[in-house]
Parts: structure tokens; sequence; C-alpha cells
């Protein structure tokens, strides 16, 4: 990689149009990794459909009608600034906002033929097949083993253990890490391992769609690159949601982008949505462009 | 890497997810829990209307109360009995663990055939907690064996005719033999009473209740309960336990109304524990799919349970000291039996000395100072179980 992930474009730059689209542009084409596929519109499979999507906390709306759909087995990358209301989309998809007494949503998400925020969906089902890794990595202060095989145990997991928590280790990209000590605390593991952990953990219970609300942000540069390729290998089965706040990491993981924004009452809205090269080289609205070189907080 | 290994647990037939089954039986624990709750509510009116009203003892007393007290007591055995069953239930019905581990009713069954009961019941816990615990304690067992071997070494080295004699009018003669028996039954039952419905208390008002004021009114009134003068509890033990449940001066009646006197404290230390394990490990559990029981139950017990196990020691050796509810519901001070049943009566440690001490000669003098050195011999050793216990389960998140 020639481009630190946490390097980013120089806020003086010169305001004019012309120059702006080009650093957009430019900064797409510096990034080895990214993907080239250029989707005008979404001819994969859709796996989320979000319609309306609205959340409240209380009397505040923190998203207004979001409606976009979440392509298939591809990256889609989350971006927007501090407080637009990422993590609260984010957390409708595993329906985790029910643990927040006074959060409500509206709208829908289709997931497989049904409605995600409807009554009848059951969120502890939904939630295994809808997996997440946090911002902090969080392994449970168990055995490295024991912290894989928590969710298919939970879930009344009847196969091979061991042999599935090797699979989930090995795709995680930890297993020749760890494989001599699966006896070992998580604890003791560094935080970049923490989280490949977290994820082999998500993986485990093998999910569909798997959510990740900034995994790398907790990490060092090359933990990042590694949590970064993980991603990229891991969309070839699963559709992966990312909330990112680093431009370079959605550029080279993401195929689709969505960009949201808050304006002036804190509520968040969707910009944009559209495969990522298009938002970062030839984006249709001024705002992100100005977010994606760097001139919004 | 590559995706068909991974087809062998995509497939759904490996999956049981259940969820019906696992809702229920979470529905089930919160249900005891909540009774845990209910039960500190209950006391806690029951204790407002015996020290208030003068007429506490009369409405206590009627007829109809005590056959009342009879079917809850069977409740609560059908309860227990429940408990059990669930537990054998979660695990798929076939490994039976815990308490009911082969190897800790063998010990059970064997220590009991020598009919002491109570060093039966002390073996059986033992055992249970080494078999238990070791993994997330590591040397848990051995420090349990190691205690075993001490006390027996110690008991070969004392003058065991004054751990084995029973009271006597000639301080030659006199023992602690009844007394030291009584405290540890009673402690063992107490423990059994008050741990898991301090415990479940304090899951409920942690994990479970609504913040809201009648929350925080319980909240309050169990902290306030935990500084209530222990003789009120001896009072209410006395309506309660003695005369409204019929249970006379029995083991039993001693070691309810101790279990009332701890379960604040335990409920409160437990509570800590609880709020100690970090959110995120809720929602990490979440995330993969759990019930809030399976929440509850796997990723924050675990990990509150030395929290709670050591607040629990701490407070039965508050309760070993404590002579004053124990005198007020009638535990006698000149005894030359065992309780071998739980509604024998009995005496404790501190009644013993107390009784020593207001002799007049002077032998019983120092055989009341033996006695003061045992029971803090029985204190250290439960206060260094206790330091030993925070330390081995202590997790730096
Ligand atoms: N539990 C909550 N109760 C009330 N308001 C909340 C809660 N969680 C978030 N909010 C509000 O919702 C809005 C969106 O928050 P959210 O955490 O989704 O932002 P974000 O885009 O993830 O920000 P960041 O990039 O800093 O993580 C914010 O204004 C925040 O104050
Ligand atoms: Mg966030």
């Amino acid at each position: 990689m020639t481009i630190a992930p946490d390097e980013r474009p120089d806020l003086e730059a010169p305001r004019d149009e012309a120059s702006t689209q080009r650093r957009g542009a430019d900064l797409f084409e510096e990034i080895e990794g990214a993907r080239g596929a250029v989707r005008h519109e979404l001819d994969a499979e859709i796996a989320l459909e979000l319609r309306d999507l609205s959340v409240f906390y209380g009397h505040f709306m923190a998203l207004d009608s979001v409606s976009f759909d979440v392509p298939k087995q591809e990256v889609t990358a989350l971006i927007g600034p501090s407080g637009c209301g990422k993590s609260t989309l984010l957390r409708c998809f595993n329906r985790m906002n029910d643990l927040i007494p006074t959060a409500r949503m509206e709208g829908s998400i289709m997931f497989d033929g049904q409605d995600l925020l409807g009554p009848a969906v059951d969120s502890v089902g939904i939630r295994r097949r809808i997996g997440m890794v946090f911002q902090k990595p969080n392994p449970f202060p168990k055995s490295i083993f024991a912290n894989v095989a928590f969710g298919p145990k939970i879930n009344g997991y009847k196969g091979d253990m061991p042999a599935l928590v090797e699979e989930s280790l090995r795709r995680a990209a930890l297993w020749d890490e760890v494989k001599d000590d699966l006896d070992k605390s998580a604890l003791a593991l560094s935080g970049g391992q923490q989280q490949r952990l977290c994820i082999a953990r998500a993986i485990a219970v093998q999910p569909e769609i798997i959510l990740m609300d900034e995994p790398a942000s907790a990490l060092d540069p090359v933990a990042t690159l590694k949590i970064e390729d993980l991603m990229r290998e891991l969309a070839e089965d699963y559709t992966i949601i990312v909330v990112t706040h680093n431009m370079q990491q959605a550029a080279r993981v993401s195929s689709y982008t969505a960009f949201l924004l808050a304006g002036e009452e804190r509520t968040g809205r969707l910009v944009e949505f559209g495969p990522t090269q298009e938002i970062f080289t030839n984006p249709t609205d001024r705002r992100t462009e100005d977010y994606i070189t760097g001139r919004y907080g | 890497m590559s995706g068909p290994e991974l087809a062998l647990a995509r497939d759904e037939a490996v999956w049981h997810p259940r969820l019906r089954a696992r809702k229920i039986t979470g529905a089930v624990f919160v249900g005891l829990c909540v009774c845990s709750v209910v039960l500190g509510v209950a006391m806690l009116a029951a204790l407002v209307i015996d020290v208030s009203l003068d007429g506490a003892a009369r409405l206590f007393s009627a007829p109809e109360f005590s056959l009342s007290a009879r079917y809850s007591g069977y409740a609560l055995a059908v309860i227990i009995v429940l408990v059990v069953l669930f537990r054998v239930l979660e695990r798929r019905g076939i490994r039976i663990d815990g308490a009911l581990h082969p190897a800790g009713l063998g010990a059970l069954t064997t220590v009991g055939l020598s009919r002491h009961l109570p060093f039966a019941l002390a073996w059986w816990m033992a055992t249970t907690i080494a078999l238990r615990i070791p993994r997330a304690l590591g040397r848990l067992p051995w420090i349990v064996l190691a205690m075993l071997l001490l006390t027996w070494a110690v008991y070969l080295f004392l003058d065991q005719a004054f751990l084995t004699s029973f009271a006597s009018r000639i301080p030659g003669r006199a023992g602690i033999y009844a007394p030291l028996i009584g405290t540890l039954y009673m402690m063992v039952i107490t423990a059994a009473v008050a741990f898991p419905l301090g415990v479940g208390a304090a899951i409920y008002l942690e994990e479970y209740a609504r913040q809201n004021w009648f929350a925080k009114m319980i909240q309050i009134n169990i902290a306030n309960l935990a500084g209530v003068p222990s003789i009120v509890y001896g009072l209410l033990g006395l309506q309660l336990f003695v005369r409204a449940m019929e249970l006379d001066r029995s083991v039993l009646a001693g070691a309810l109304t101790m279990a009332l006197l701890v379960m604040p404290i335990i409920i409160v230390s437990s509570q800590e524990a609880l709020r100690a394990v970090p959110p995120s490990m809720r929602e990490g559990a979440y995330a993969l799919g759990a019930t809030r029981w399976q929440v509850v139950w796997s990723s924050v017990l675990p990990f509150a349970f030395g929290g709670t196990l050591t607040g629990t020691i701490l407070a039965l050796s508050r309760a070993i000291g404590e002579t004053a509810p124990i005198l007020v519901i009638g535990g006698l001070t000149f005894i030359a039996f065992l309780p071998t049943s739980p509604t024998d009566s009995f005496t404790i440690l501190p009644i013993q000395i107390f009784n020593w001490v207001s002799r007049p000669q002077e032998d019983f003098q120092l055989i009341a100072a033996a006695g003061i050195i045992l029971l803090l011999l029985v204190l250290l050793l439960m206060n260094s179980a206790a330091i030993i216990l925070r330390q081995r389960t202590r997790v730096r998140w």
C-alpha cells in the first residue's frame, strides 16, 4: 500500500469545482486495492431494501426517510460526519436498537421477503442471520475457542464444533496465529487479533450479513489493512455493511457507498448512494464532494 | 480461503435454534428472579408492619396464615425442584452437573450415611464447588482441598475433647461441639436460601427492571435494609418463622432469619458485581442471537460470579457473629445434643460464648476465650476464602 490509511486530503485545498472533482478521482485512482467494478445501477442481487426508514430516540429524529438497496455479497460503506446516524442506521439492520428503550423505528427494511421492522419478526432469530462486529473489540473473557464457540452453542449448533471453530478462525485470518493456544484467554490477544477474533465469532453462526461499525478505528495501520483484506475476502460469501470515517478505507474495501449527512436539527439524511467509484469520482451532490475531499468535519 | 468447507455449517440441519424453548426457559428463570424481588419486597413490608404495628403478632399468627404459610412452603419446594429440572433440561437433558453432579451426590451419600447431616452438606458443597468451577477459577479445587487438609491437621493437634464435647457444668468437660455444629448447620441453610434469592433479585433489578420510580424505590429500600439493626430481624423472625410458620426455635427458623439479615447485603454486592460487567459483553452476546436470559446466564453472570460469591461470603461472615437475632428467636444456651434435622433446636457459637462469659467460675472464662478464638478462626477462614475468590475471578477488562 502506498497510502497510509489515516492520511487525509489537505484541508487547505483550493476550492474551485474542477480541482475538487479531480482530487476525488485522484484519491480513488491512487488507491491500489480499490475495486474497479463500475456499476451504474444495482444489477447485483439485493440483500436489504430500505424504504423510508426513520429512527427516533424519544422525540429526537435521528434518521429521516432513508431509502436505498444494499447489494448482496458486496461491501457497502456508510460514510458521513460524526453524529449523522451511521451507527443508528447500522443498528437497525439487526434490531440492536430494540435494546434502547427510547428508540423507535418507522418505515421498512425488507430482508429475504420479510420486513425486519415488522412486529412478527423475531429479533433474536434475526441477529443470528445478521451478525455484528463492534468498534471496540469485545471478546468475552474466556478462551479463544470458547469465544468462537459461544454463538453456535447458544444457537443450538449440533455439528462438529472444533471444525466450525477452526474454519471460522481460518476465514478470519487468525488461525495460524492462535492454533496452538486455543485455550488461552482471548484477552491476551493484541487489539487487531481481538478484532479478528470478534469477526470469527460473528462468522461462526453463519450469518448472511455482517455489520461492522468502524471495525478498524481502534487499530494500528497494519492491523487495519489486515481487517480490510479480510472484509474483501469475506464479501465473496457475505454481504458486508461497514461504517467508516476513513475515506481511503471506504474506497479500498467497498463497492457501494452511502453518504449520510445531518442538518441543523441533527437529523441524519441520505445524501447519495451509489457505486463507490462513482461517489468518489463523479458525485451528483456537491456535499458529497465536499465531504470526500475533506471539506466537512 | 475457500467457501465450500463452510457449507458444512451453512446446512440448516445442524442448527437447532429452538427459539421458543430458549424463550420459555428464559421466562421461567426471570419468573424466579421476580419471585426473589417479590420476596424482598414482601420482607420489607413485613418488617415495616412488624416494627410499626403492635398487632403484627396476632395478624400473622392467625390460623389461616399458618395454613397458607405451609402451602407457600410446598410452593417453594416445587420451585426448587423446577429450578433443578430446568437447569438439567437446558443442558439438553442428558448431561447432569452442578450440584447434581454424580461425584457430588456420591460424596453426599457416603458422608450422609454417617448420619452427620451438616458435615455431609458441607462436604457436598465443597465437592460440587471444587468440581464445577475449576475452569473459571483455576486452582480453586486445590485451595479447597488444602483448606480441608489444613482443617484436618488443626483438628488433629487440637484438644479434640473441646471440639467434640457438649456443654457441661464442669469446666473441664465443657466443649463447643453443639454450637459449632449448630453454627455450621445454620450457615449452610442460610447460604442455600439467601444466595439464590439474593442473586436472583440482583439479576432482576440490574438486568430486567425498567429504571422507573418503582424500581428506584425498591432499590433504595433494599440498600436501607442492609443497615437495619440485626435485632429487628430477630423480632421479624420471631413473628414470621417461629410463631406464624410454627417452626419453633429450630435451626430452620434461625437460618431463615439470618437469610433475611444477609439478603440485602448479598443483593447490593451482587448488583455491583453485575454492574461491573461492561455493556459491550451484553451487546456482543445479543449480536450473536442470544436471548435475554442467555445473555444474562452465559455472558454476564459468569463474569460477575466471583463478585457475587465474594459478597455472599462476606455477608455470611457478618451473620456468623450475629447474636441478637438468634437470642430473640430463642437459640438455647445449654444443649447436650446435636441438631439432626432442620426442625431441631440448636445453639450457635456467640451465644455459647456469651453464656460462658456470664458464668462466675474462672475456668469458664478460659473456655470462653477458646471459643472466641475458634469463632475468629472460622471468620478468618471465610474472609480469606472471599479474598482468594476475588483475586481468582477478577477480570481485567
Ligand atoms: N441512545 C441514544 N439516545 C439518544 N440519542 C442518541 C442515542 N444514540 C445516538 N443518539 C443520537 O443520534 C444521532 C446519531 O448518532 P449515531 O451514533 O448514529 O452517529 P454516528 O454517525 O454513528 O456518529 P459517529 O461517527 O460519531 O459514531 C446523534 O445525534 C446522537 O446524539
Ligand atoms: Mg458511530
